[in-house]
């Protein structure tokens, strides 16, 4: 139980690296099969025609890289501790797990081809959908919510341990470098 | 056996030690000295230090015996320096 809380306290170092970067190719594997790619920080879209798998794979794994590199920078100047390299990367991209919460709903057809109609279909000519349409869609949304709510909390827990932050400093610094990664992010697909 | 008290029960305050006694010859000492900065150190904490000592100060075998993270564990003796920092700042400027 309470490596669910804060399991950074537990793992760390390569280890988190390499169950992250595992979480990581699952989720690409997973996106590729829905047509979805990670098009900014925490935040999917449509896929273009034509992306492959490596494409969505170099999208998702860049948008851990990116936001963890301005994390480190932030801990190299406002941690009194010497911190590695490694725990920030390694745990960062452990902190990335709950995206496949995210992603699970999207694999139910009827949930997936009810969001693609709506997007299509009942946006475009202004009709409001049913109200069996709209509980499924008020749940997803909640759903997701609290997805990338875990998200958000579990990569702010790996910058706080691994840069022996916490506090005020933690926190604002965390929601920096959260708000520049999201700028950053933006452009990263438009360079593959 | 007991544990030497470093706090005040009343007020909190840090405690000095008054006297001191030789249990073979029952000579006594008094006078007011202060207590060494680890002795001042809770007791969770004092145990951490001899477990650092234990595993001749290497964290990754702290990390891997108490099941804890390298980080977590570099965390908290990063903590206990800035506490030990803190008793001899306060003991220079008594």
């Amino acid at each position: 139980m309470k490596r669910l809380v804060n399991p950074f306290r537990y793992v760390a170092g390569g280890r988190a690296l390499a169950l992250g970067l595992a979480f990581i190719a699952i989720e690409s594997c997973w996106l590729h099969a829905l047509g979805l790619y990670q098009n900014s920080y925490l935040h999917f879209g449509p896929a273009p025609a034509g992306f492959t798998l490596a494409q969505t794979a170099a999208a998702q794994a860049s948008m851990w890289l990116l936001p963890a590199l301005l994390l480190y920078a932030c801990g190299a100047l406002l941690s009194g501790s010497k911190i590695r390299v490694i725990d920030i990367f390694g745990t960062t991209a452990l902190a990335q797990a709950p995206l496949l919460l995210l992603l699970a709903p999207l694999s139910i057809p009827s949930l997936a081809e009810l969001l693609q109609r709506v997007a299509t279909t009942l946006l475009a000519e202004g009709r409001l959908p049913t109200p069996a349409e709209t509980t499924a869609l008020t749940l997803y949304g909640i759903w997701s919510l609290a997805a990338l709510a875990l998200c958000f909390v579990r990569n702010y827990q790996a910058y706080a341990i691994s840069c022996n932050l916490r506090g005020g400093r933690a926190v604002g610094s965390y929601i920096a470098a959260v708000v520049v990664a999201t700028l950053l992010t933006q452009f990263i697909p438009t360079t593959f | 056996m007991k544990r030497i008290p470093t706090l005040c029960p009343a007020c909190g305050e840090q405690l000095r030690i008054r006297s001191l006694g030789c249990p073979a010859c029952e000579t006594a000492v008094t006078g007011d000295f202060a207590l060494p900065p680890l002795l001042q150190l809770p007791q969770a904490e004092q145990e951490f230090v001899l477990e650092f000592v234990r595993n001749s100060g290497s964290l990754k075998e702290m990390a891997r015996s108490m099941g804890i993270s390298y980080p977590t564990v570099r965390n908290r003796l990063d903590d206990i320096i800035a506490r030990l920092r803190t008793y001899e700042n306060h003991e220079t400027t008594r």
